[in-house]
C-alpha cells in the first residue's frame, strides 16, 4: 500500500489550480497568431498572445472568469491518505485554498435558483477512476461560464456516422460564434451513454488526444464554412485545435459531447 | 474625459474599427445593477451621476486589492435590460461582450449612444491597463461593486458607433 501524505495533496492541488489560472501547462507553447491572418484578425491574436505573457510574468488570473475548478482523478487500488480525511476532502480544502491564497474570483454558487455564493468555489466538481498498482494521477480543470454554455450534447441515430457527428460538432461551433470566446479549443466524446460522453469530451482536453483521425479530417473540412475568427469578429480561425476521445456504445444509440474551451484553455495534471 | 488613439474622436469611429480607448469607466455587474435601479425607485435619484460617462459590464477579480487584478467584459446580454435606463440618466454608451437583446440596439441609436465590445477572456491584458479601482458604491458586493477606473490604451472593437451604424 502506498500511502500519501493528505497535507501534500491538499498543497499541490493548490498549487495546480493558481498555476491553471496563470500559466497552465495546456498554454505553453501556444500562439493564437497564424501567419494565414489578415491584419485585422492577427491585432485581436496578438492581444490574446500578449494576455497570456502578462498572466504569467505578473501571476494575473488570464481571465477574470477563474472558473469551476474540475478535478478528473485516476486513483490504484493501492494507494490510501494518510490524516483519515476522503480524497474528495483533500482536494475541495486544495481548491478552496488555491482561489484563497491565489486572488482568484469564485464563481461556483450553492444552488441553481437561490444562487448564494458561499466565496469558496466549492463543492468542486470532480470525477473519479479506478485502476490498478499504485498510481495517483489528479487532472485539473478550471473552465469558465462562456464557454461551458455554449457546449452541447445530442444523441445521434446510428445511421449518422462521422457525418452527421461532423454536422452537429460544426453546427455547435456555429451557433456559439464569439459567446465562448473563440478560437476553440474542441473536445469531442462520441459513443458511451448520455452521461459518460459529456465525461469523453472533457477528458479529450485534459489528454488531448485524437482517437479518430478521420472524424478530425471531417470536421476541420466543414469548419471552412465557419465565417467568424478571434473572439467572434472576421476572421478565419474560430478553431484552435480538436481533440477526441471515442467510447463503446449501445447497438442503438451515438452519443455525442462537444466541450468547448475558449482561448484561455486551463488544463494540468498532478502525479504521486 | 474619453479619449481615442490616432487622432479619433468619438464621433470619427465607425462600427466595425478597432478602437483603443483611454479615460473613465464605471463598472456594473447583475448585482450592483439591481441595486442600481432599486435605489432609484425608492430616492427618486440616481445614487451616482452617469451624465456622458461610458458604463464597463465588468469586475475585476478579488487581485483589485493587491494589484494583481484581471478584468475583462462580461456578456451584455443580461444587462441589456438596464440600458434604456442607464441612457436615459445620461450615459454616453457601454463597454461589454457580444449582442444586446432585440430592441436594445435601437434604444442606444436614438440616444446617439455608442457600444464598444471589448476582447472576452484578455483579462490579465486588460488588467495591466486599468488604474485602480475606485469603489463608489456597493462596496460590499466586493468585485461587483461599482468601482470607477483609469484605462489607458485599452482596445475595443466599435459595435454601434455615434451615427448609429451597428457592426455585429
Amino acid at each position: 500500500m502506498k500511502l500519501i501524505d493528505g497535507h501534500n495533496i491538499v498543497s499541490r492541488v493548490s498549487t495546480l489550480f493558481k498555476q491553471l489560472n496563470v500559466a497552465p501547462p495546456s498554454l505553453e507553447k501556444i500562439s493564437f497568431i497564424q501567419p494565414d491572418m489578415d491584419d485585422y484578425e492577427k491585432s485581436l491574436a496578438e492581444v490574446l498572445d500578449e494576455n497570456m505573457r502578462i498572466a504569467a510574468s505578473e501571476g494575473r488570473p488570464l481571465c477574470q472568469d477563474c472558473g469551476v475548478a474540475q478535478l478528473f482523478v485516476r486513483k490504484g487500488r493501492h494507494v490510501d491518505f494518510t490524516d483519515g480525511y476522503t480524497l474528495t476532502a483533500l482536494l475541495e480544502e486544495g481548491v478552496k485554498q488555491a482561489y484563497g491564497e491565489g486572488f482568484l474570483r469564485k464563481s461556483t454558487v450553492d444552488s441553481p435558483f437561490e444562487r448564494n455564493n458561499p466565496g469558496t468555489n466549492l463543492p468542486a466538481f470532480i470525477h473519479f477512476e479506478e485502476c490498478d498498482g499504485d498510481e495517483l494521477t489528479i487532472y485539473g480543470m478550471v473552465k469558465g461560464g462562456g464557454s461551458e454554455n455554449v457546449s452541447a450534447l445530442t444523441m445521434l441515430s446510428p445511421a449518422a456516422g462521422r457525418e452527421g457527428v461532423a454536422d452537429f460538432i460544426i453546427e455547435t461551433i456555429r451557433s456559439a460564434g464569439g459567446k465562448g470566446c473563440p478560437p476553440y479549443f474542441v473536445g469531442i466524446g462520441v459513443g458511451a451513454t448520455f452521461d459518460t460522453v459529456a465525461i469523453e469530451a472533457k477528458k479529450s482536453l485534459l489528454t488531448q488526444e485524437v482517437s479518430d483521425d478521420q472524424l478530425k479530417e471531417l470536421i476541420e473540412e466543414k469548419a471552412q464554412s465557419l465565417d467568424f475568427g478571434v473572439l467572434g469578429f472576421p476572421g478565419k480561425h474560430p478553431i484552435k485545435d480538436i481533440f477526441i476521445r471515442t467510447a463503446p456504445t449501445h447497438i442503438a444509440m451515438l452519443p455525442v459531447a462537444v466541450s468547448l474551451n475558449c482561448h484561455s484553455y486551463r488544463c494540468g495534471k498532478i502525479e504521486f | 474625459m474619453i479619449s481615442f488613439s490616432d487622432g479619433h474622436t468619438l464621433n470619427s469611429l465607425h462600427a466595425g474599427m478597432i478602437a483603443r480607448l483611454s479615460g473613465e469607466l464605471f463598472t456594473v455587474r447583475d448585482k450592483s445593477m439591481q441595486r442600481f435601479v432599486a435605489d432609484i425607485a425608492q430616492n427618486g435619484v440616481a445614487p451616482l451621476d452617469l451624465k456622458g460617462s461610458l458604463v464597463f459590464f465588468a469586475a475585476p477579480t478579488p487581485g483589485f486589492i493587491n494589484g494583481t487584478a484581471s478584468i475583462g467584459p462580461t456578456t451584455s446580454w443580461r444587462l441589456g435590460s438596464f440600458v434604456p435606463q442607464l441612457l436615459e440618466l445620461g450615459a454616453l454608451g457601454f463597454v461589454g461582450k457580444g449582442y444586446f437583446p432585440e430592441g436594445v440596439p435601437e434604444h442606444i441609436k436614438r440616444k446617439h449612444g455608442v457600444y464598444f465590445q471589448a476582447l472576452g477572456g484578455a483579462g490579465a491584458y486588460y488588467g495591466t491597463r486599468i488604474s485602480e479601482p475606485e469603489p463608489l458604491l456597493y462596496e460590499e458586493l466586493g468585485p461587483e461593486a461599482i468601482f470607477r477606473i483609469e484605462v489607458k490604451d485599452f482596445p475595443v472593437i466599435v459595435s454601434i458607433d455615434a451615427r448609429g451604424a451597428i457592426f455585429t
